[in-house]
């Protein structure tokens, strides 16, 4: 395995543990107000505000929280269920 | 059987063929913009995204990464998360921003070039017609106008 996708590989893993962390908690605290959304809403979260963008689409959402907030880790929740995976990752 | 797309008239792209490999699986060779090779996907009903990839295969389909995770929910009801990055395809004979989810786990490797490389998912099968059929070995993405 070479350095550079061992490199990417730990930076996926470290910001998506971090994320899930940080992220849980703000859709907990957010929870009334993001379940009042529209099913199908893609709300992406700032992980260290709490603030967020709405989109139709995770495109839509990941361009505008780009837009607002640049770069920093973010959370997505679909209000209504998310992403479903049957096969499965292991 | 090569996967392929086929031009019902003019230039208006109205299939997607591909086929039934050995292992039972529908592929369908997915090109690429500035890709002469394209990519070489298994279609998944159940995964309700757009595109699939393993980190390892992350440099092959030269897509952004964003900033952004996303929480998947598996078939056990596990939960996984997985980056979210944006590239394009050509879908339907046009070129298309596509969501691409990439999945990181230890010990995946890259994909040799005769297997797929990502899954294909609902997220860009709807709201078009599928159709996999195992007698004649055949898999047919049908646009819906």
């Amino acid at each position: 395995m070479n350095d550079d996708l061992e490199a990417l590989r730990e930076r996926l893993r470290t910001t998506g543990e971090l994320a899930r962390d940080k992220g849980e908690v703000w859709v907990e605290k957010l929870g009334p107000e993001l379940s009042a959304l529209p099913k199908g809403t893609v709300v992406a979260i700032n992980c260290a505000t709490g603030e967020y963008v709405l989109g139709k689409t995770r495109l839509e959402a990941a361009d505008a929280f780009e837009k607002r907030f640049g770069k920093t880790l973010g959370w997505v929740h679909e209000v209504g269920g998310g992403v479903f995976l049957g096969g499965g990752i292991v | 059987m090569r996967s392929g797309v086929v031009f019902s008239w003019g230039e208006v792209l109205s299939d997607i063929i591909g086929h039934v490999d050995a292992r039972n699986r529908p592929i369908i060779l997915l090109p690429l913009p500035n890709d002469e090779d394209g990519l070489l996907v298994t279609v998944d009903t159940g995964f309700s995204g757009q595109l699939l990839i393993h980190d390892a295969d992350f440099p092959r389909l030269k897509c952004e990464l964003t900033d952004l995770r996303v929480p998947v929910e598996l078939a056990d009801r596990r939960t996984g998360v997985l980056a979210q990055a944006r590239g394009r395809i050509t879908w339907f004979g046009e070129s298309l921003a596509v969501d691409i989810l990439v999945a990181t786990t230890e010990r995946s490797y890259r994909a040799p070039p005769d297997e797929p490389t990502a899954l294909l998912g609902t997220g860009l099968l709807n709201p078009n017609r599928l159709i996999v059929d195992f007698a004649s070995r055949r898999v047919v993405i049908s646009r819906e106008e």
